[in-house]
């Protein structure tokens, strides 16, 4: 394991203003969607992003996509800086980080011809002759379990899951070295799902490429990740290697976030969390521990002071009170 | 308290007659509901599940499809023979739905109010004119309380835009209730939402259907949720339901291929991760039926009269069936 991390993301923060009016806009306060969050990915390594919606997971992801500029704090590829890129600087970062998202009936143009869509990103980036980009294609077809002749048709001939390969095909084509994965197999089938998390362990094999795993679903993470970041209201509440996560789980979010998952099969004994309420509005977060209002275990102290993050086994990380 | 029998379905056929041929979406579907039970029907998109609820509630697409054989019997009386003015006295009444995304059940031009207040006062057969609102307001706040929704006296005054995912699925569900059906018909409620939002409301339903001992048919692709909330499952493929039986047995000692390789292919939260089991290949077009089983081109144990006939039902167990040749009858 090398020491140096492929991609840092260093205390980074985004607050999108909500404003009333046109002209002479006022703002009526910020919407603290990521709050100073850190974490490390390094090179041929998985890392899950989980929590729900409006956790801030996807917002941390397009930070790292260059898609959003942080409002505090740095992303970091390979000990440079990604905000403030231009031009071809730009390009070559995009050409380094790529994405999967999560529905493959929008992220394909229905109009392009898929081999055209896959080649899109080479022609953009200068990969060479048109007969070269033509192997490239028909290689990363094979890659992703399709047939080279493929290319030359439309998505809505595919299903489901061959739309994510495409998906994918195209992401893999310039050779990134992380490729931001929001909730890929989401949105299909389950049997469909185990051929695509298999793909992608493989391809990771094979190229040794990073993933952003961003998901909702923990035992996808589980099968996925090397590490596994939990958020809630734009922090992180516990980070941890994902199999030290999983077998011993601190933070009572998590706790309560394991519990709800319902892959305990009939007849087995679960310690079952149900979480009164619903996830406040990140426009006014609760004060101290952003969890207190929720929290099966708070105390008197929860609403007061924000708990650090703090490592209580090698690698495992929790921001709680009862770690103190 | 799990009784008699309050729905039974008998050979349901529901096809899509279209100008290029005909897709048997549903196809020979079987099965009942006692009082008081949780039926899962559990299979992957386009197996037939959501067009067998669509029909059992009459309410099916527009655009040629047709439920051409079979029947529903609904406390023994036949609803596809029913007129559609007997239908809409059914309807809400005796057997009710929740669809998946509450966005879409949900009127966005008028308050929580005046959609629970309407579904009241149908069902309750109250004159439109006549009957004091401030009565039906009341009977819409207590319906709320019903489903657990805090402080239902403000929220009877808002849109549902202004209300979360699992609340506007708590109100299309006290909307449903509203009627006292027998049998309420859950098609993926809970799909659009949050694990922990999930987590609650499937224990709300539990705790609504021990009040109210109706029978529930709840349809998901998803065996946590199964295994959370179901009684007995019917595993459906092809249009066809390929296995049932009570949920224990349907985990532990699955009979059918189908729904042994489908839960294999579950990543789990527990034992070893390693690869994932798959199922090759894709299901047949309903439109083109191969002759014998319709897991045939997909199976792992396929043998020659597998390919020649489909099996028919064999009963496995204590109510326990499953369409495969290979299983030894019981």
């Amino acid at each position: 394991m090398n020491a140096a991390p492929l991609l840092r993301v260093d205390g980074v923060r985004k607050h999108f203003a909500l404003t009333k009016g046109i002209l002479f806009a006022k703002t009526l306060g910020y919407i603290k969607a990521v709050d100073d969050v850190s974490f490390d990915i390094r090179a041929g390594e998985t890392l899950g992003l989980v929590g729900e919606s409006g956790c801030g997971k996807t917002t941390t992801s397009r930070m790292i996509l260059n898609l959003e500029e942080p409002t505090e704090g740095r992303v970091l590829l390979d000990g440079e800086p990604i905000h403030g890129l231009r031009g071809e600087a730009l390009s070559a970062y995009r050409a380094k980080v790529q994405a999967v998202f999560q529905d493959p009936w929008s992220s394909l143009n229905p109009r392009m011809k898929v081999g055209r869509t896959i080649a899109e990103s080479l022609i953009v980036n200068a990969w060479g002759d048109q007969a070269s980009i033509d192997e490239r294609v028909r290689e990363l077809l094979l890659q992703v379990g399709l047939r080279p002749e493929q290319a030359q048709q439309y998505p809505h001939e595919f299903s489901g899951g061959q739309r994510q390969r495409v998906a994918l095909a195209a992401a893999l084509a310039s050779r990134p070295k992380l490729i931001v994965l929001d909730e890929p197999v989401s949105a299909l089938d389950v049997s469909i799902r185990a051929q695509m998390m298999n793909l992608l362990k493989d391809i990771q094999a094979q190229d040794d490429v990073a993933y952003l795993l961003v998901a909702h679903d923990l035992a996808t993470v589980r099968h996925m990740a090397d590490h596994t970041v939990v958020m809630y209201l734009g922090k992180i509440v516990e980070q941890a290697p994902t199999a030290s996560l999983f077998d011993d789980v601190r933070h009572p979010y998590t706790k309560a976030l394991f519990s709800a998952v319902l892959v305990a099969w009939p007849g087995q004994a679960v310690e079952e969390i149900e979480l009164r309420g619903e996830v406040p509005s990140p426009l006014d977060p609760p004060s101290g521990c952003r969890f207190h209002t929720r929290c099966p275990s708070v105390m008197p102290h929860c609403s007061q002071r924000e708990p650090a993050l703090r490592e209580i086994s090698p690698g495992h990380f929790v921001a709680c009170h009862l770690f103190e | 308290m799990k009784g008699e029998t309050v729905l039974e379905v008998r050979d349901l056929h529901t096809h899509f007659f279209l100008r290029r041929g005909v897709v048997k979406a549903v196809d020979g579907v079987s099965f009942s509901i006692r009082r008081g039970e949780v039926l899962g029907l559990v299979g992957e998109s386009g197996c037939g599940k959501s067009l067998t609820a669509l029909s059992l509630m009459r309410l099916l697409p527009k655009g040629g499809a047709r439920t051409i054989k079979g029947e529903v019997l609904l406390g023994g009386e036949n609803i596809l023979e029913c007129t559609p003015a007997e239908m809409r006295e059914i309807r809400g009444r005796r057997i009710s739905m929740v669809l998946q995304d509450p966005q879409t059940s949900l009127n966005p031009v008028f308050t929580i109010g005046d959609q629970l207040r309407e579904a009241i006062q149908r069902r309750k057969r109250a004159p439109l004119v006549g009957t004091r609102r401030a009565d039906m307001m009341k009977e819409a706040v207590a319906a709320l309380r019903r489903v657990e929704i805090a402080a239902p006296e403000q929220r009877i005054g808002q849109y549902p835009h202004q209300m979360s995912g699992g609340m506007k699925q708590r109100v299309v569900g006290a909307i449903a209730i509203s009627g006292e059906p027998g049998v309420l018909i859950a098609d993926e409620p809970t799909t659009a939402l949050d694990v922990t939002i999930q987590l609650q409301y499937l224990k709300l339903l539990k705790r609504l259907q021990a009040e109210t001992g109706m029978a529930i048919l709840f349809i998901t692709h998803d065996f946590g949720v199964v295994g959370r909330m179901c009684d007995r499952v019917a595993v459906m493929y092809a249009g066809r339901i390929v296995e049932c039986g009570p949920v224990r047995q349907i985990f532990e000692a699955p009979q059918h291929p189908y729904t042994r390789a489908l839960i294999a292919s579950v990543p789990k939260m527990t034992g070893a991760v390693g690869r994932l089991a798959t199922i090759e290949g894709q299901p047949p077009s309903l439109m083109d039926l191969p002759a014998g089983c319709r897991f045939a081109s997909r199976c792992t144990h396929v043998e020659q009269r597998c390919l020649d006939a489909y099996p028919g039902t064999v009963r496995v167990g204590d109510e326990h069936t499953a369409d495969c040749w290979r299983v030894a009858p019981s």
